[in-house]
């Protein structure tokens, strides 16, 4: 079972491979491998496809929501001043989810919150007209709970409210006061409760609370908290990091957006949910749209996969539920759910699946601008119908597929592996033809998924204020596309004025970003950027004797695109040409813009920057060889062809394909030769 | 991008804040204001937008207002 490969915060060249797969793939005799694993995810973030169990009449009120030790589906809402609690052992979509028990008298439309852990239930709520903070604890999984006790008694109301358990056991309360900008923290730690709450530190940064959520992720509390911004009063959704071990222990981190809306919208945020999916968290909020048309929906985002709460959030999308208290969320081990008072809804969370036994053959295509990969699998025993079904529930149309080529190399022929691709399944496709049932599985890259994304409302920010790298990883987070690499120092430095459009595609916005720097974008495991310069060191060579073979190779001489670059700024412009080229081939100008081109240094850079663009990408010839385990896009590689008159020719490679299919020997059905096994790789080879 | 529609959500001259179609949630600023609409601009009318082709918020440019 492949394992996607951590995100590296380093630049990284070609990838390191096993040196019995370097020599393997050379020889004549190649035992080639191809791994293939569906996964519910996309660029490791789990799918969750819900399906609503329950559709009741209860009113819409503060509500919280708790997975037992033993499986049982726990609920608990404040109806205008009373505590209903509903248990449902073994939930399913049978289940009955009507059933309520009035536990107690609380405060009118205050806060409710449940934890879990094993062997406990917490259940918190507010009493006494809004000022006491109640606690009952459950040792039999929601089945009974003990007498109320009164943990802090404040001096003004409490509004929201949150619980959650660390993995030592102890627990910490999260309350608001009121909407104000006072939020505390009050812990129990080895079974006794703290005498008061500690009021959080990031009260000057907001103007009013509206709601809280919390979780831990194993080392840190992470928080969700809904409210309006100081002196702006813009309406947000922040994560938030409260230390347990990770970070100092009650110590805040800084308020993160994950949603936002200016002071003059009538779009308000309330109701934040948080849990931990694995190692992922999942979040969600009620978006309430105070008209026209007036709707209260809840939304769904999450942090890239393996990162935190501080890092930059996917674009919010709507869920089912109309509530104005949002959606409560828990995470059970083969699924997650979502309640509202009158709703319940479930997703189911597969394991990844390998299919690399049923695959027949594999095309894979990447260029600068995209990745496809089209792989046909057997599917002889009919159990792909369907998909995803019972036998691959991981297997979907818009689930993940990692693909992975490499040769039978290591030790008694152990399958090695060289360059990891992560991609989204876009069809399936279900075929019958010579009396051969296959499924064909066509699949795209992170590319592909920035030209899918659309902002769904306009952005912008001030020149001065992000670099291009961090307004380009906030794109890539939105648009759910994980992001690597650290960029040239352009890329790290230079702070443009920028703007989205509302509608506008993630690729038309990375276009736009890369326009004037010399990085380049490589597919992988999301995208990673990449500073190409002209003296890149060599990275793989082929031709020469003890180096990778070559099948077949093309050189080109033919002119670029563009040999004369000018860049337009504001008030000034800067050419970049190409000399030798423009002597030969005369003139071929292209025109870029940028408004930030505010001073000559700047106007020189980005001209150059373009320019480099377009030789890079100049079609120089192309090169077939044996497939390559280890080649990834904007690999340098060095071409020794005795024939053609070269030696240690420097290319780069722009372009890149490859093909796998298997062969069964022997003869079809209508006596004609099998094709033979394919597995080669094809380069279109550009400038350095 | 060309030309967006929007709504003036507030006009402190020179600066206008624009609601954009689609952008429910989020504005944006410009103090770019063709001269025969400046006597115009005011909160609650409707506006074209020029963006340029780059999308820089430097080249954005309200060139029409009406009620």
């Amino acid at each position: 079972m492949l394992e996607l490969r951590p995100a590296t915060p380093t630049l990284r060249r070609m990838i390191p491979i096993a040196s019995s797969l370097e020599a393997h793939q050379k020889q004549t005799n190649r035992v080639p491998v191809l791994a293939v694993t569906a996964s519910a995810a996309r660029f490791g973030s789990e799918i969750l496809r819900w399906t609503r169990y329950y559709s009741g009449a209860e009113n819409d009120s503060p509500h919280a929501l708790a997975i037992a030790n033993d499986g049982s589906l726990v609920r608990a809402r404040n109806d205008a001043g009373t505590l209903f609690l509903s248990r449902v052992t073994s939930p399913g979509s049978g289940s009955t989810y009507s059933s309520w028990t009035n536990l107690a008298a609380v405060s009118a439309g205050t806060g409710v919150a449940l934890a879990s852990k094993t062997g406990e239930l917490l259940l918190a709520y507010v009493d006494n007209a809004g000022l006491t903070l109640k606690v009952r604890i459950s040792t039999d999984n929601g089945a009974s709970w003990a007498a109320a006790t009164t943990i802090v008694t404040e001096a003004s109301a409490i509004g929201s409210l949150a619980a959650a358990y660390n993995p030592a056991g102890d627990a910490c309360l999260f309350f608001t006061l009121g909407t104000t900008t006072t939020l505390k923290r009050l812990r129990r730690t080895s079974g006794v409760w703290a005498g008061a709450g500690t009021a959080w530190t990031q009260g000057g940064n907001v103007a009013s609370l509206t709601g809280v959520a919390a979780t831990h992720d194993g080392g840190d509390f992470q928080l969700l908290i809904t409210g309006t911004a100081v002196t702006t009063t813009h309406k947000r959704v922040w994560g938030c990091i409260m230390g347990d071990g990770n970070f100092p222990p009650n110590a805040w981190g800084s308020l993160v957006s994950v949603a936002e809306s200016d002071s003059l919208s009538s779009i308000s945020y309330a109701g934040p949910a948080l849990i931990m999916l694995g190692i992922d968290i999942r979040a969600a909020f009620a978006h309430k749209e105070a008209g026209p048309v007036a709707a209260n929906r809840a939304y769904l985002t999450h942090p890239p996969h393996g990162s935190g709460i501080s890092a930059d959030w996917a674009e919010p999308a709507p869920h089912e539920a109309a509530s104005a208290f949002g959606l409560a969320l828990a995470a059970a081990s083969g699924a997650a759910w979502a309640t509202t008072p009158s709703g319940v809804w479930s997703a189911p969370r597969p394991a990844s699946q390998s299919l690399t036994s049923r695959v027949l053959s594999c095309r894979f295509r990447q260029d600068h601008r995209g990745t496809s990969c089209t792989i046909e699998l057997a599917n002889h025993d009919g159990l792909l119908n369907g998909a995803p079904n019972a036998n691959f529930p991981a297997l979907l149309a818009g689930g993940s597929v990692a693909v992975s080529p490499g040769y039978a190399s290591g030790a008694a022929g152990a399958p090695q592996f060289g360059v990891l691709h992560d991609l989204t399944v876009s069809r399936l496709s279900y075929g019958l033809r010579d009396g051969r049932s296959t499924v064909t599985l066509d699949a795209t890259g992170p590319w592909e998924a920035l030209a899918h994304w659309r902002a769904p409302q306009a952005w912008q920010t001030a020149a001065a204020a992000m670099t291009r790298g961090a307004i380009f990883a906030r794109l890539c987070a939105r648009a759910g596309v994980p992001v690597t690499g650290s960029g040239s120092s352009d890329w790290t430095t230079f702070q443009p004025a920028f703007a989205i459009a509302a509608g506008e595609t993630g690729a038309s916005v990375a276009e736009r970003l890369l326009s004037v720097a010399s990085d380049f974008l490589r597919p992988g495991v999301g995208l990673t950027v990449r500073p190409l310069a002209a003296g890149d060191a060599t990275d793989a060579s082929y031709g020469a004797a003890g180096e990778h073979p070559i099948v077949s190779l093309r050189l080109s001489d033919s002119p670029a695109i563009a040999n004369w670059l000018r860049l337009q700024g504001p008030d000034r412009y800067a050419d970049s040409v190409a000399l030798a080229e423009l002597y030969q081939h005369g003139p071929r100008l292209r025109v870029v813009r940028s408004q930030d081109a505010t001073t000559d240094a700047k106007a020189n850079a980005y001209a150059a920057n373009a320019a480099r663009r377009e030789a890079v990408l100049d079609d120089q010839g192309e090169l077939r060889c044996p497939l390559h385990a280890g080649q990834e896009l904007f690999d340098v590689l060095s071409i020794t062809a005795p024939l053609l008159g070269v030696t240690a020719r420097k290319a780069r490679i722009i372009a890149l394909a490859w093909e796998y299919r298997r062969s069964f020997g022997g003869k079809d059905r209508r006596g004609g030769a099998r094709s033979p096994s394919t597995y080669e790789s094809t380069y279109t080879l550009g400038g350095l | 991008m060309s030309v967006l529609r929007g709504v003036i959500a507030a006009w402190s001259s020179p600066t206008a804040t624009i609601r954009l179609e689609g952008s429910a949630p989020q504005t944006i600023t410009t103090t770019k204001v063709s001269l025969d609409a400046v006597a115009s601009m005011a909160a609650g009318r409707k506006v074209l937008l020029d963006t340029g082709d780059h999308n820089d918020p430097a080249d954005f440019v309200i060139f029409a207002v009406w009620a």
